[in-house]
C-alpha cells in the first residue's frame, strides 16, 4: 500500500499540493488512485494496487525532491504512462524466458470459465454483500441492472423521472454501489480463499 | 434478446468500448489513457462500459464480433472472470426481483381485499359490541371474534414450549402478530411440511385451514431465503 510505503512527510507533500483543505486533499487521493487502478486493470497490469501505489510514490519523492508540478493530477497521468511501459516490457521480458516449472493453469489467461466452486464461493458472497447493502440501495441497484440491453436503458430513464434525478446522477450512484458491491465480494472472496 | 450489431450498442459509450477491447489507434489511445486518470468523468464512462459489456456478456447480448476482443481482453484475467460472476449473479438476482414485481398486483389486490374485509368485520363487531345486552353477554370462550389473532414469536423448531391457541367456532380468518415487518412473505405449513398457505405475512388466513394440529410458519427474505420460522400448535374446542 501507498500509505506504508511512503514517508509521512512526502504524503503530507503530496496531500498538500492535491487540496488546501486537508480534508479534500484525503478524498482527493483516495480519488486519484482509484482512477489508476482502474486505470492499471484495464491495461491489464497484472497488479494493479501495486502499479498505482508505484504512481503515488513516484510522484511524492519528486515532490519532496523540490521538483515544481504545477498539475499533479495530469504529472501523476504521465507517470502512470511511464510505470505501465514498464510493466509490458518486464512482462515480454518474462514470457520470453524458459520455464522453470510447471505452468499453474488456474493463472493461464487461457482458463476461461470459472469452476463450480468458486461460481458458488462467488453466489455466496454475493448475495451477503448484496444484503449487507441498505434496503434502497439494494433495490435501487437490482432495479439499475434489471433487464436486457435495450429495456435497461428505458427502465433508467423511468428511473431518474421517479427518483427526480438526471441520468447522470443516476448512473453515478449505480456505479458507486456496484464498486461497493464487487470490493466487498473481492474482500469476502479474500477472506475465504 | 437477439445480439445487436456492435454500432448499435450503446452508441453513447463507443469510445469507451473502443478503448476497452483494444480497438482505438495508438495516438488515441495514449491521449484517452491521460484523460481517464485525469478526468473522473471520462473514468466513469469507461467504467459503465465495462460493466455493460459484462452484462451483455450474461445476457447474451454482447455484438458476436466483440466476443474474440471480450474473451482476450477482459475475460482472461481473474478479475474480470470475478467480474463476469458477478454481472451474472446481478442479472439473476435482478430477474428474481422483477418476478416478484409482477406477481405483487395480484398480491396486492388481494391484499386490498383483505384490508376491506378486515375493517368490515371490525366494524361489524364493534357494532355488534354496542348493540349488545349486558345481560346477554356470553361466557369469554364463546365471544368468537370473527377475526382472530395469533401472536407469534419465534422459536426453535420442535421446541416443546410453543404457543397454543384455541380458535372460536365463529372464527372466519386469524391473523398472524410477528416481531418482524408484516410485508414480508410467508407460507404456512404443517409440522408434517404440507403447505396449506402462502402470501404476505399481513394476510388473513381462512380459520378453515387450521383444524387442531402443529403449524409452521416461514417467513422469506426478498431473495426467497427463510428469515424467520414460527412454530405454534392449535388445539381442540
Amino acid at each position: 500500500m501507498a500509505l506504508s510505503r511512503l514517508s509521512s512527510e512526502s504524503f503530507e507533500k503530496l496531500l498538500q499540493v492535491l487540496a488546501t483543505d486537508r480534508e479534500m486533499a484525503g478524498v482527493a487521493y483516495e480519488d486519484l488512485r482509484q482512477r489508476m487502478i482502474r486505470f492499471f486493470r484495464w491495461e491489464s497490469c497484472p497488479s494493479a494496487d501495486e502499479c498505482a501505489d508505484d504512481v503515488l510514490n513516484r510522484l511524492a519523492t519528486k515532490l519532496l525532491a523540490g521538483e515544481r508540478i504545477s498539475n499533479p493530477v495530469a504529472y501523476a497521468g504521465g507517470i502512470a504512462r511511464l510505470v505501465l511501459k514498464e510493466t509490458n516490457r518486464k512482462q515480454a521480458r518474462e514470457q520470453q524466458l524458459p520455464l522453470s516449472g510447471p505452468v499453474d493453469i488456474s493463472t493461464s489467461r487461457l482458463f476461461v470459465s470459472n469452476s463450480e466452486e468458486s461460481k458458488e464461493q462467488i453466489q455466496q458472497c454475493f448475495d451477503g454483500c448484496l444484503n449487507a447493502l441498505d434496503v434502497d440501495s439494494r433495490h435501487f441497484l437490482l432495479d439499475y441492472y434489471r433487464g436486457e440491453a435495450s429495456s435497461r436503458i428505458l427502465n433508467r430513464q423511468k428511473m431518474a423521472g421517479r427518483l427526480e434525478i438526471s441520468l447522470n446522477s443516476l448512473r453515478n450512484r449505480a456505479l458507486r454501489l456496484r464498486e461497493k458491491l464487487e470490493s466487498c465480494i473481492d474482500g469476502c472472496m479474500g477472506k475465504d480463499a | 434478446m437477439p445480439e445487436s450489431s456492435s454500432r448499435e450498442f450503446r452508441p453513447d459509450l463507443a469510445r469507451e468500448f473502443q478503448y476497452l477491447l483494444g480497438q482505438m489507434p495508438r495516438v488515441d489511445r495514449e491521449t484517452f489513457q491521460g484523460l481517464l486518470i485525469e478526468n473522473e468523468e471520462v473514468s466513469e464512462r469507461v467504467l459503465e462500459a465495462e460493466n455493460e459489456l459484462f452484462d451483455a456478456w450474461v445476457h447474451g447480448d454482447l455484438p458476436r464480433d466483440w466476443h474474440p476482443l471480450f474473451e482476450e481482453r477482459l475475460l482472461s484475467t481473474a478479475e474480470g472472470r470475478r467480474k463476469a460472476a458477478v454481472a451474472r449473479s446481478l442479472a439473476k438476482t435482478a430477474m428474481v426481483q422483477l418476478s416478484e414485481r409482477r406477481a405483487n398486483p395480484v398480491t396486492n389486490w388481494l391484499r386490498r381485499i383483505a384490508a376491506v374485509f378486515c375493517i368490515a368485520a371490525a366494524v361489524g363487531i364493534w357494532m355488534w359490541w354496542q348493540d349488545r345486552e349486558p345481560a346477554d353477554d356470553p361466557q369469554p370462550q364463546q365471544v368468537a371474534a370473527s377475526v382472530e389473532t395469533l401472536r407469534l414469536q419465534t422459536v426453535t423448531r420442535g421446541d416443546a414450549n410453543r404457543p397454543k391457541f384455541r380458535i372460536g367456532a365463529s372464527t372466519v380468518k386469524v391473523r398472524f402478530t410477528i416481531p418482524e415487518s408484516a410485508n414480508v412473505a410467508a407460507e404456512l405449513a404443517t409440522l408434517q411440511g404440507k403447505t396449506i398457505w402462502k402470501g404476505a405475512a399481513s394476510e388473513s388466513v381462512p380459520a378453515s385451514l387450521l383444524p387442531p394440529g402443529m403449524y409452521l410458519l416461514t417467513t422469506f427474505e426478498r431473495d426467497g431465503k427463510a428469515s424467520n420460522y414460527y412454530e405454534f400448535e392449535i388445539s381442540g374446542q
